[in-house]
């Protein structure tokens, strides 16, 4: 199968729909002839035009608010928010606006809007360009969360997202847009809430999401060296979230870690072994521990910033503490 | 009141002034319902502003969107919703128009274009010019109408869809309702510099009129609707009204920013409705006999809505994870 | 036409308002937009409008009172007479809602323990109606408490007065749920259980005396699922503390094993599935059977009608002649002789608890401490006319009498006494218990 890169698929992917459905348009700063400072959206403008290719000034509350008032009103806006961080800036529209909509009308208003925007530490961005703050979008009723982890999963869960009645949100690690993977010629989408059994194993669970996926992958591979069978789940999306794969999993294998980049704390991580405390207690033969990003401001330097997001080793390390049942807090 | 005798059909005018009145018998009710403790939560009345929203919508079509406020009963009614449905929803009632799940605050009826009022002060900037946006791009023609206040002027985010509604020639149209009010501030302690400069710094053409004038608001609206129609948008309208209540039904004392003495020369002396029919009389459109007639029917439109919805059953309890997503009936199932 | 005159609500959360000063006095004219009285809410002060002319009225609150918004507090009236009384009745229930509860006066029935460490019982239903004539031993109520159901009698003749629980409320014991009185009332009280509508029965009331309460049992396997009430009572000392996973721990209790064993024979902690090999080796060396059925375990139960005529006859006999003997050593060689050559017996018997070693020979059935082979819950001469007891450590036997005979019913696990062997357990000891004189031969 041919191999393409994550910001190649998006592209694709966003070609595509916008081809089946002249309704999708997509809004956000520097989108046209710019194409996004990660050159996702080259070619877009082109072939569809700035009527649909809206370049925008930088007015995050206001272009996600005009997103919000199309999608109401029968546009599919895909808004590209060139930043993570600037989530922060239209919290009102997201949270307060597009999220209760559908609710407060009763199920009479539709928000079909898909907010793409980025992830991921390790770039050298510092504090205010790196952070992965899925967890506090999550966190609102009414919004889905999807954060693909490869190439594949990128183009598929935003075609889906694109057609999904509901805000989507949707998290691209900034640091993997020129991995490939292996994405089919032939047009497929991916369903939200199935989570995906990217290895199996039955000594231990590692549930990965976006690149932490690839971090499990890795530590499954360390694992293997060592005699260790461990299982890696990719959620694919936290909202709505496949716990019943989670739970069955660890159900099987008794142990489970889960690695996220969000900030540890209050974040999918915890959300995640709460939810399998809570459902394969008794299946459980080791505490299901948690590996998110340090609770710190990310730094700027490479030293202190590398140290701060979880690593293949760090996973790896954990997992055999776990499965040797070494006694771990229990002091 | 504008001599505009020629230009607005008996029809249109009895319209206006029904739909005016409806308005603020809609609000008296609502008033009261809150006070006798029988209507949860918070309310605003829109009593005094009544021109304003009946003179816009007046010049809508049911396609035309507008989004609306805190205080938004007026601009629901002026937009054609239906008594009973209101007040089912103010009282948290299944038949409301949100089935209960908005309230007083977010009253949506899409069925005449009203995409909802909105709690956040200025939250709705966004969806308006948005609707323009959706209306440009399918080509529909239809018209967005903004409602907010004076103290709305002080969000960011109008700046920043002004721009871009300029910027992209959008069919919205911003009506300000300036009832010389922020909550508890009087506008000019807010606000600073004029309102209409703030869009015209924009290069969008701005308006400011009588708010207590139905017939002048409703003439320079059809006017301008007709013009975003034809993408000569967008406007801006600062509309000069007045809230005969407080902020909400239970800020009564407030003398402390805004002397009785004042409230009263707005009721006695600019009141929209007692204009129009004056007006109406006058250029014997209406005798007075068919205005009393025309409000007591009302009056007893109104009385049969509440007493519809106060016995209008509450939304089952097990529709409180419904319409949390298009596609999932109970979230928590 | 009247308008009433409400406590308005004026504040977002607002219950009440307190009646600063009325501004007009009772008869006095008013005119539409006078201010009337002065309220203060949420820590401001308020006046309030009269909403239309006419006379101040059927004034209902003072000054400084406290008043439930929406409440009528005084009418503008077109007259300065007060309405005719029927007028005025938007106010009625109001004060009626208030007036504290009356009930019946009687005998208080309380919700009885009938178990362990139990906290509430749930009422399965009342065999009497409100008002019907009850006698002492009439069945009263049914209640459900540690999986077993009991029948609870009257316990005094009367009337059944109120009924203050309903079929599926679980009950504090020591609530009030009924009251029979002396004469026949003519509108009973019948209503739902509320915690706060009645005060908790005091000691010195009548109750029913059904209260057998087991000494607790310690268990060195901590954490293990049970009963919430029951892991609270358990709350193990640490030095007792076994640490084991979730999911071991579930396989323990599944298998009836005792990680205590396990962790006597100084195998490293923490537990782990792993260990479950070592476990079942610790076990069947201890040779001891887990403490508690597991959870879904299939629980045998058998039951036995005997007449107590020959017992009671040879209870008398057997204290009157052997110097050792008394009514529960004698039930408990009993047992232990259905169960065994020898067998450790206990019996609970009117909240006292007593282990015996039993034998054959009644003289040589003695005190004795340590975990019994079988459990004897003796509640004749109680109230209660039906027991089904759940299987403890060991299989239980309950012994209730009814009607003029001796019900004895045996519970257990598999794992404890298989089903065959429990009904060969049972029918020995009925056999004994209907005619003791068969025991000594």
């Amino acid at each position: 199968m041919r191999k393409i890169t994550l910001s190649k698929a998006v592209n694709e992917a966003l070609a595509e729909e916008m081809r089946h459905d002249e309704t999708v348009i997509i809004l956000g700063e520097d989108v046209a002839e710019a194409g996004t400072p990660f050159k996702v959206l080259s070619g877009l403008v082109e072939e569809f035009g700035t009527e649909r290719v809206i370049d925008t000034p930088i007015s995050e509350p206001g272009f996600m608010g005009i997103g919000v008032g199309a999608a109401m009103t029968g546009m599919r806006p895909v808004v590209d928010l060139m930043f993570g961080d600037f989530i922060f800036l239209i919290m009102d529209q997201l949270c307060n606006q597009a999220a209760k909509t559908h609710y407060m009308s009763g199920g009479k208003l539709n928000v079909p809007l898909v907010l793409r925007t980025n992830m991921g530490a390790t770039r050298r961005s510092a504090a205010q360009h790196s952070q992965s703050l899925h967890a506090i979008v999550a966190h609102i009723p009414g919004l889905k969360v999807a954060m693909p982890s490869s190439a594949y999963e990128a183009k598929g869960l935003l075609k889906t997202a694109i057609r999904d009645d509901n805000p989507v949100v949707i998290f691209e690690d900034k640091l993997m847009y020129q991995d490939s993977a292996e994405v089919p010629e032939e047009e497929y989408s991916i369903p939200f809430g199935e989570a995906c059994i990217k290895r199996e194993g039955t000594d231990i669970t590692l549930i990965g999401t976006s690149s932490m996926v690839q971090v499990c992958e890795k530590a499954a591979e360390m694992l293997q060296a060592e005699g260790i069978s461990a299982e890696v789940i990719d959620p694919r999306t936290i909202v709505p979230l496949d716990e019943k794969t989670l739970v069955e999993s660890a159900k099987k294998t008794g142990r489970v870690i889960v690695v996220d980049e969000g900030h540890q704390s209050f974040g999918v991580t915890s959300e995640i072994a709460s939810r399998i405390n809570e459902q394969a207690f008794y299946h459980l033969d080791a505490p299901t521990t948690r590996i998110g990003a340090m609770d710190v401001p990310i730094p700027f330097s490479p030293a202190l910033e590398d140290i701060t997001v979880p690593t293949p080793e760090r996973v790896f390390e954990q997992a055999k503490k776990l499965v040797s049942g070494e006694l771990i807090n229990a002091a | 009141m504008s001599n505009a005798k020629k230009k607005v059909s008996a029809d249109d005018a009895l319209r206006m002034f029904r739909q005016m009145v409806r308005i603020r018998t809609f609000e008296n009710n609502a008033n009261q319902l809150y006070l006798s403790a029988k209507m949860p939560g918070l309310t605003h009345m829109y009593s005094g502003e009544e021109a304003v929203a009946v003179g816009i919508c007046e010049a809508l079509l049911p396609t035309d969107k507008i989004t609306s406020t805190h205080r938004g009963h007026g601009h629901c009614v002026a937009k054609g919703a239906d008594f009973k449905a209101m007040f089912c929803e103010l009282l948290g009632k299944e038949e409301g128009y949100c089935r209960g799940k908005g309230g007083s605050m977010h009253i949506a009826d899409q069925s005449n274009g009203n995409l909802g009022a909105n709690a956040i002060v200025g939250g709705s900037l966004g969806i308006a010019t948005g609707a323009a946006l959706t209306s440009k791009l399918k080509k529909t023609g239809d018209v967005a109408v903004c409602f907010f206040g004076d103290g709305a002027t002080a969000q960011g985010l109008m700046y920043e869809v002004m721009n871009m509604a300029a910027l992209w020639k959008l069919p919205v149209i911003y009506a300000c309702e300036n009832n010389g009010y922020s909550e508890y501030t009087k506008t000019e302690e807010i606000a600073a510099g004029s309102i209409t400069a703030r869009a015209e710094a924009f290069g969008i053409e701005s308006h400011q009129v009588d708010g207590q004038d139905v017939i002048a608001v409703n003439e320079l609206s059809r006017t301008l609707v007709d013009r975003a129609r034809k993408g000569e948008g967008p406007f801006f309208l600062e509309l000069m009204t007045y809230r005969y209540h407080g902020h909400h039904v239970g800020d009564i004392n407030r003398e402390y920013y805004r002397a009785k003495s004042e409230e009263e020369d707005w009721r006695e002396n600019r009141d929209p409705i007692i204009r129009m029919r004056a007006w109406l009389i006058e250029n014997k459109y209406a005798t007075e006999a068919e205005l009393d007639e025309l409000s007591k029917e009302v009056t007893e439109d109104a009385e049969a809505a509440v007493a519809y919805a106060l016995d209008a059953p509450y939304p089952d309890v097990s529709e409180v994870d419904m319409h949390v997503y298009t596609d999932i009936e109970h979230v928590l199932a | 036409m009247r308008h009433d005159i409400i406590m308005p609500a004026l504040g977002m959360a607002q219950d009440t308002g307190t009646l600063l000063a009325w501004h007009k006095s009772e008869g006095e004219a008013v005119t539409q937009g006078e201010t009337l009285f002065e309220v203060e809410t949420d820590k401001s002060t308020m006046e309030v409008e009269a909403p239309a002319s006419g006379f101040l009225v059927s004034v209902s609150a003072r000054d400084g009172d406290e008043i439930p918004v929406g409440q009528v507090i005084a009418i503008i009236s077109d007259t300065a007479d007060a309405p005719a009384p029927g007028e005025t009745a938007d106010k009625e229930p109001v004060e009626a809602a208030q007036k504290p509860d009356s009930l019946p006066t009687g005998k208080p029935i309380i919700m009885p323990v009938l178990g362990m460490s139990q906290d509430s019982g749930v009422l399965v239903g009342w065999n009497k109606e409100p008002g019907d004539a009850v006698k002492q031993h009439d069945i009263l109520f049914e209640v459900e408490t540690d999986k077993s159901v009991v029948e609870v009698p009257a316990g005094v003749d009367g009337y059944l007065a109120a009924r203050l629980a309903a079929a599926g409320d679980d009950v504090p014991t020591g609530e009030t749920i009924a009251i029979i009185s002396e004469d026949p009332v003519s509108d009973p009280v019948d209503r739902a259980y509320s915690s706060s509508a009645v005060p908790t029965a005091s000691a010195d009331q009548p109750s029913v005396e059904v209260s057998e309460k087991a000494p607790a049992t310690t268990v060195a396997e901590p954490a293990a699922p049970k009963q919430p009430e029951v892991s609270r009572r358990r709350e193990p000392a640490p030095e007792g503390k076994v640490l084991a996973s979730p999911k071991l721990k579930r396989l323990a209790h599944q298998a009836g094993y005792d990680l205590a064993h396990l962790a006597a024979t100084g195998h490293p902690q923490p537990f782990h599935a792993r260990d479950f090999e070592a476990l079942r080796q610790a076990h069947e060396k201890a040779g001891k059977r887990s403490e508690f059925a597991a959870p879904g375990a299939v629980i045998t139960r058998l039951s036995a009608r005997v007449s107590p005529v020959a017992l009671d006859a040879f209870l008398d006999w057997a204290t009157g002649h052997i110097e050792s003997a008394s009514d529960a050593s004698v039930i408990a060689a009993f047992a232990g002789a259905s169960l065994a050559d020898q067998a450790t017996v206990r019996i609970n018997r009117r909240g006292t608890s007593e282990t015996y070693s039993a034998r054959q020979r009644l003289s040589e059935t003695v005190a004795t401490e340590g975990e019994p082979d079988v459990i004897i819950h003796d509640l004749r001469g109680t109230f209660i006319s039906s027991a089904e007891l759940p299987p403890e450590s060991a299989p239980v036997i309950a012994i209730v009498s009814s009607g003029d005979e001796l019900m004895l019913t045996l519970t257990c696990t598999n794992a404890l006494l298989a089903g065959k062997d429990a009904a060969v357990v049972l029918d020995n000891f009925a056999g004994r218990m209907a005619d003791p004189i068969r025991h000594l031969f």
